[in-house]
């Protein structure tokens, strides 16, 4: 232990010149600390609750809670199919997709057939589920045989970027 | 404390890191899969499918090439960050259940429910379907739940869900007839008790205890004198009666390891630096998050030692601050130099890394009589001036030396990395 140490107690003088501190020292004038309530924080497991007192502090518009109602069963996904144009979705929007709904008939769904997967409007009738285009060019999904239908999840919003940057 | 009438749930993805895969790529659905370690070495979680395939866990994916092209077994690296915000929401869901003080996530993929405040309103079995229908719902991951009095039996119980289908995912040792449980305990080996070492294990044999029924019938003081407080808290956890609490706030970590195999064999001292620079810097942000200081950094290499052609060649370092730091100037020119002294030329490097010891609080720390203030506080400055650009713009945007500069001659190798639909340049395309 001891036959390295000098090398890195030397490491205090060098520091101290600080040539490369001040100018860190000026960076941190100008970083701007948003805080964003990102549901989805990579980082670390969020255990414990939330302050209450945050309620009280934060009265900003919060994108994230009038978007997503359980952050925990949801999802983002992007659309690369024009089945569902008539739908107000395109290619390249983003869906928000809540898998703790129980999908109903009329919702719009993210679904799997033979573990692909499809965004289409669920119907349910008297012959049980089927999947609908909304886009006369796609063809309706009508289960065969043998075939099954997975619900992956409920979609509750579209995110249609408009202006290009 | 010991304790006979609590109740403990003890709940566990199976194939974590498979079942975190299908969710955002079905079509491995039904597919034998195996996930591969860091830097693509062995395969550390297996789909059903590739268990059958007589694919051991941890097994080198080169001893198995065969295997894999014969079955056409679906090999992915791992996808740590994806893995982890999973895990979150498992744990989430779990958390609803309960208090905070109730629930102790405890690894990945498991997490411990103490449940016994509630047992007199519930059907417990119920619950434990609840909580894997939900799961399943939720977030797409199938999991199995054990039931017991203790951690131990709760642990045993998962085990008996996991391998008997009749369960249908839940085992409740809690409800269960005494005889039926005489008869699962009966049937697995000793080795699958939480706590028992693979050593343990073989002594227990050679003494006739062979199963868990063995172990839970013998004496726990007997068993004391020759094992440890250890193997007797464990059999009185077997018998019903816990001995370990939930651990509601993990306790503070002694060390933080990083380290990592090279994609390509290093042989110069320069890509050593580079790499252990990397490290240093990766294992100083843990740090400054855990907010604690490290007195000592210990530095490793290593060659490979599958190689037959060389001796393995593993050597380490160890080094005191002379003020205990969390500032990553002074780890990356602390490592730097230090890797210099056990770099040996002719050497193929396969692995390096750094472990931090010596760690303490950093609310705790009593600075000595001649610390330089004004040093520290620039170094604070620094540190969060750096935490800042990373929480914005990304991790690999800013860093000492050239190591996050992308296509270095030591980078880790992960082909086949699926993508994290967690970020919004990787989310997943929905084609019909």
């Amino acid at each position: 232990m001891s036959e390295i140490a000098p090398s890195i107690i030397q490491i205090k003088p060098y520091l101290t010149q600080g040539i490369v501190l001040s100018e860190a020292l000026s960076i941190k004038q100008v970083i701007p600390t948003t805080h964003m309530l990102v549901p989805y924080a990579l980082e670390k497991i969020n255990a414990g609750f939330p302050s209450p007192a945050q309620d009280y502090i934060d009265k900003a518009l919060d994108m994230n809670e009038h978007l997503i109602k359980n952050e925990t069963a949801t999802f983002i996904v992007k659309v690369a199919s024009l089945s569902m144009l008539n739908a107000g979705i395109d290619i390249d929007d983003e869906l928000i997709v809540d898998r703790s709904l129980d999908a109903k008939h009329g919702d719009i769904v993210v679904a799997l057939i033979d573990n692909d997967f499809t965004v289409k409007r669920l119907m349910i009738d008297e012959k049980g589920q089927w999947l609908k285009a909304e886009n006369p060019e796609y063809k309706n999904i009508y289960l065969m045989d043998g075939q099954e239908l997975i619900i992956w999840g409920v979609v509750t919003c579209i995110i249609k970027m408009i202006r290009n940057s | 404390m010991k304790h006979e009438n609590k109740v403990f749930f003890l709940i566990d993805v199976n194939n974590m890191y498979v079942s975190c895969e299908r969710v955002f790529d079905p079509s491995l659905n039904n597919k034998p899969v195996i996930v591969l370690s860091n830097n693509d070495g062995c395969a550390v979680a297996r789909s059903n499918e590739s268990k059958a395939l007589n694919i051991k866990m941890g097994v080198p994916l080169f001893q198995i090439k065969d295997i894999v092209q014969k079955h056409n077994v679906v090999v992915l690296s791992s996808n740590y960050v994806m893995y982890a915000e999973m895990s979150r929401r498992f744990h989430k869901i779990l958390s609803s259940y309960v208090t905070e003080e109730e629930v102790e996530p405890y690894s990945i993929d498991e997490c411990f429910v103490d449940f016994t405040a509630y047992e007199k309103n519930f059907d417990l079995e119920k619950v434990g379907q609840q909580m894997r229908q939900q799961i399943w719902k939720w977030i797409g991951l199938p999991v199995c739940v054990g039931i017991g009095r203790s951690k131990t039996e709760a642990k045993i119980s998962n085990h008996i869900a996991k391998k008997n289908q009749g369960f249908n995912g839940v085992c409740d040792l809690v409800n269960m007839d005494p005889c039926n449980k005489e008869y699962y305990f009966g049937n697995i080996d000793v080795s699958e008790v939480w706590g028992v070492g693979r050593k343990h294990a073989k002594k227990l044999h050679s003494m006739g205890v062979k199963s868990v029924l063995d172990l839970a019938c013998t004496e726990a003081r007997e068993m004391q004198r020759q094992f440890s407080i250890v193997m007797a808290r464990t059999i009185n956890e077997l018998q019903g009666i816990s001995c370990i609490e939930i651990e509601d706030t993990p306790p503070s970590k002694k060390q933080i390891i990083k380290s990592c195999s090279f994609g390509a064999k290093v042989t110069e001292i320069d890509d050593l630096k580079e790499a252990i620079a990397m490290h240093a810097q990766e294992a100083c942000k843990r740090l400054r998050e855990e907010k604690s200081l490290c007195g000592c950094l210990l530095v490793f290499v290593q060659s490979s030692p599958f190689d037959d052609s060389a001796p393995f060649y593993n050597k380490s370092i160890t080094g005191a601050f002379s003020e205990p730091t969390d500032c990553t100037t002074d780890f990356v020119r602390a490592a730097v130099s230090m890797v210099s002294d056990i770099y040996k030329e002719g050497i193929k490097y396969k692995k390096c890394g750094v472990i931090l010891t010596g760690l303490e609080p950093k609310v705790g720390h009593t600075y000595d009589l001649l610390t330089d203030f004004e040093a520290i506080e620039k170094k604070e400055q620094l540190m969060k001036a750096l935490d800042n650009v990373h929480t914005k713009f990304g991790k690999k945007k800013l860093g000492v030396g050239p190591c996050y500069i992308p296509g270095r001659t030591w980078s880790m190798s992960r082909d086949k990395l699926s993508r994290n639909p967690f970020r919004w340049d990787e989310l997943i395309e929905i084609k019909r």
